[in-house]
């Protein structure tokens, strides 16, 4: 069969995949190291802040270990990394930072899970759909409106919703108030208005890959002739349409999962939500590096991941593809 | 003597900036909600925070406290810098917790006095004021039962003054010799000084002088925490929330009224959404006063005033050129028009300064001129300096706006400001601007000149942001502390400010007005000088349902 790689291909196809993406997360960590040790000012001085006398400058100095080298530092944090040690928080109650984000991980999670199963399911419904009856008045209206909803950055989006929904009209909470180890999803009414401005801000984009990539699945010579044999316009939008276009979806899915990443920070900071994103900025701006630092690699991991998987699940859907060295 | 906002010397630095930023709003009265036994607007012993109108609030309730209810307020900087420990206190909510888990010995009261709290009297041994003698109220119990006695006092302040570490050393350390000083009986505290101190009383109501039970392990855990406050603990989650309920055997009873107090994380920009939303029932200051302002006549929510509470500030170094000239200085002053700066940052709510410390405190100098916008005669001063057409860069952080706004004022003395705008977080910074910029900004709050005096304007005080350096002022400031009766204390204060307002480096020129709101429900808030939520006294509010 034309295309068809020997198993074997495929594996090292992965692997190499793998590879590139183990090399990446190894770049990604010595820039987020070198740029969190190269601020500017004695670190142990920014931290101390106004109860920075020189005794204790000194001390939490030698505590940090910034007298050594830079790479002997690098490699130190690099490996207890690895060894799944993210480090000891520099503020208050030091506790190890594993234990103090593993909360605030969890709800990013369950915030960007909750967002994605709505997400996903509602772009592909209304891409396909405009795709298949492009032009006629659900495609317009659909395009119109994502297009003018994806313009509105994300903290206006959320904090219009705010005013609707929990000012004028108080039917939900304005902050996200998840407090302790509650689980999110045991509140979900603090979910409706971040995942609302995440799914509003973030579904034009899903939507408009989706709809062409079922334009041009319709417009094929196959669709052309399956039409033509008789075969019924639904059955051909299930089998070829949505197959054919499942390769570009998933690459928008990964683009939308990544920026996600990113929009995630400014809702959670919006709605006060307990997530990592409120966690990173109450780090930087206590200066806790070790915080920021493993906050930082599990951002870039994450991304990395998604990429990965998104090129894998490419490849295995998409035989043309295993072929491509 | 009235407390201020803040004792804000030791405190975490983001905080601090978190009170420096400011932005103006309009002129708008305040209604003031009244407790069954106060007054009306504070009055300030020769202050000069000038007249507070209060409007006339259609809502004025019956005016009888109601025990019950849950107090939802609102802090921003809750998190990893947090501590329970009421002597190593560093943020914002660790105030709010330590006033209503703790009390002192003495307190300052609506009228700008002080008192005595937990003390029934503190009086002086002899002549000297160089040997305190503290008698306790009696019958006074810790949350967990067990009464208040002299050995917990004289193991607080132990605590704070006897190790060099302690966060707070310096606070007792230079005034109280903690090793000499002595139980005498179960309520009697003698405390020795290191040299005679008139003003002692006050000394005692400061925060962070918190009285904890005798030999607590760790004061930071949250399953030792036992004081004798209107409020015990209740729970303790780092960076979101604390729970206080009331504690029923305190020995102010009928207070406190509020079943449990909330302390929500929840940063600024949100609070007043959440307020809206009904999620919580008080907010902190407005950094934008136009916000504040805009919740007037909304039924949903209650204005609340804190006068004074920001004071913005810029420094000139005296031992640096061109600011070593003392006419360069006064001309500099001179240059600020502080009519438009109110208007302009705190859309008029707020009062002139006149570059001097404390306006609301009796030590304050009321009587020296106010100075006033004048860039002909700052222009004569630059003449007869040598100086005309002068250039200078102001490095800001804290206030931009300001800076930007005094650069455009000073053009007409023929001044050139250069503004260097640095990070917010970098202004405190030692390594790069704190202490060396010839021209910058600080932040001391609302605090006495009394208060203010030894971390300023001692030539090896750790504060001394302008160099002042005088040592025979200082000498004279040591003497004046001494004095025993208050009127003369206070009018040698008042005399040794007069070569600081003459000379000093200082550019003091609004006392603006903090502004936050709260639900309707809540009642017993009184407008006073000091800090939020009558000076963090929960006990004093309740709840109208």
């Amino acid at each position: 069969m034309p295309g068809a790689a020997s198993s074997h291909g495929l594996i090292w196809m992965i692997l190499r995949r793998i590879g590139v993406a183990l090399v990446l997360a190894l770049v990604v960590s010595f820039l987020v190291y070198a740029a969190t040790t190269v601020l500017p000012g004695d670190v142990a001085a920014a931290v101390l802040g106004r109860n920075a006398t020189p005794e204790a400058v000194a001390a939490l100095r030698e505590q940090l270990g910034l007298g050594d080298p830079f790479a002997q530092r690098y490699l130190a944090w690099l490996g207890d990394l690895v060894r799944g040690d993210l480090g000891t928080s520099l503020a208050g109650t030091q506790m190890p930072v594993s234990e103090l984000i593993a909360t605030p991980v969890r709800n990013t999670a369950v915030l960007a899970g909750a967002t994605l199963l709505l997400l996903v399911p509602l772009a592909l419904v209304v891409g396909i759909l405009s795709g298949v009856r492009q032009g006629r008045a659900l495609d317009r209206a659909a395009a119109g409106v994502s297009l003018t909803l994806t313009a509105v950055p994300e903290f206006v989006v959320g904090a219009l919703l705010v005013l609707a929904l929990a000012v004028y009209v108080p039917v939900l909470p304005a902050v996200s108030l998840v407090s302790g180890d509650v689980n999110p999803l045991s509140v979900p009414e603090f979910l409706v208005l971040p995942v609302l401005t995440l799914i509003i801000a973030g579904a034009a984009y899903l939507i408009r890959i989706v709809r062409i990539s079922t334009i041009e699945a319709m417009a094929t010579d196959y669709v052309e002739a399956a039409r033509l044999a008789g075969v019924p316009e639904r059955r051909i939008v299930a089998r070829y349409a949505v197959r054919n276009s499942l390769a570009p979806t998933i690459q928008a899915v990964s683009a939308t999962a990544q920026w996600l990443l990113g929009g995630i920070f400014v809702v959670e900071v919006l709605f006060a939500y307990p997530g990592v994103g409120n966690a990173l900025v109450t780090a930087v701006q206590v200066r806790d590096v070790p915080v920021i630092q493993a906050i930082a690699m599990l951002l870039a991991l994450a991304f990395i991941l998604i990429n990965l998987v998104a090129d894998i699940a490419t490849i295995l859907v998409d035989p043309r593809l295993r072929t491509a060295a | 003597m009235d407390r201020s906002e803040e004792f804000n010397i030791r405190l975490n630095r983001r905080r601090l900036l978190e009170r420096g930023a400011m932005a103006g709003a309009g002129l708008i009265v305040v209604p003031s909600l009244l407790a069954a036994c106060g007054g009306g607007s504070a009055t300030t012993d020769g202050g000069a925070t000038g007249a507070m109108s209060t409007a006339a609030n259609t809502e004025t309730t019956s005016g009888t406290p109601v025990t019950g209810g849950i107090f939802r307020a609102a802090v921003s900087d809750a998190g990893p810098t947090e501590t329970l420990d009421p002597h190593a206190i560093a943020s914002v909510v660790d105030q709010y917790r330590a006033f209503n888990l703790y009390d002192r010995l003495a307190e300052t009261q609506i009228d700008g006095t002080v008192k005595p709290h937990l003390a029934e009297s503190i009086e002086a041994a002899d002549d000297t004021s160089t040997t305190w003698i503290v008698k306790l109220r009696s019958g006074v119990t810790f949350h967990d039962g067990s009464p208040l006695t002299a050995n917990d006092v004289l193991w607080s302040f132990r605590r704070i003054g006897g190790d060099p570490k302690a966060p707070y050393f310096a606070s007792v350390d230079p005034y109280i010799d903690v090793a000499k000083s002595s139980v005498k009986d179960d309520l009697t505290v003698e405390f020795v000084l290191k040299a005679p101190y008139g003003n002692f009383q006050w000394f005692l109501s400061q925060k962070p002088l918190f009285i904890v039970k005798d030999g607590t392990k760790d004061i930071a855990d949250p399953a030792s925490v036992v004081g004798t406050g209107p409020f015990k603990l209740e729970s303790f989650e780092p960076g979101q929330k604390t729970v206080m309920t009331r504690y029923d055997g305190y020995f102010l009873a009928p207070e406190p009224y509020f079943d449990a107090v909330e302390l929500i994380q929840i940063a600024k920009e949100q609070q007043k959404a959440a307020l809206l939303a009904g999620q919580i029932d008080g907010t902190e200051n407005f950094d934008v006063i136009a916000q504040a302002l805009e919740l007037e006549g909304n039924a949903a929510a209650a204005l609340f005033r804190v006068p004074g509470a920001n004071p913005p500030q810029f420094n000139m170094r005296m031992d640096v050129a061109p600011f070593d000239d003392p006419k360069v200085r006064e001309a500099m002053k001179l240059s600020i028009d502080r009519e438009q700066m109110m208007s302009l940052l705190f859309q008029d709510q707020a009062t002139l300064a006149n570059d001097l410390h404390g306006a609301s405190f009796p030590s304050y100098n009321s009587s020296l001129p106010q100075r006033a916008y004048d860039p002909e005669k700052a222009k004569a001063l630059l003449k007869e300096a040598g100086q005309e057409g002068l250039t200078v860069e102001l490095v800001t952080g804290l206030y931009p706006d300001a800076a930007q706004a005094f650069a455009q004022q000073a053009k007409a003395s023929g001044i050139t400001i250069n503004l260097k705008k640095i990070p917010q977080a970098d202004v405190y910074n030692t390594d790069l601007y704190y202490l060396k910029v010839p021209f910058g900004e600080t932040y001391w709050g609302n605090d006495s000149f009394e208060y203010i005096a030894p971390m300023a304007y001692f030539k090896d005080a750790p504060y001394n942001e302008t160099r002042w350096n005088d040592p025979a002022w200082e000498k004279e400031f040591i003497a004046a502390s001494a004095i025993a009766d208050d009127t003369e204390r206070n009018t040698r204060y008042q005399e040794l400010q007069v070569p600081l307002w003459e000379t000093g480096g200082e550019i003091i020129f609004n006392w603006g007005d903090g502004l936050f709101a709260g639900s309707p429900k809540i009642q017993g808030v009184q407008p006073r000088i000091g800090f939020i939520w009558n000076d963090l006294r929960f006990r004093e509010m309740w709840y109208q349902a």
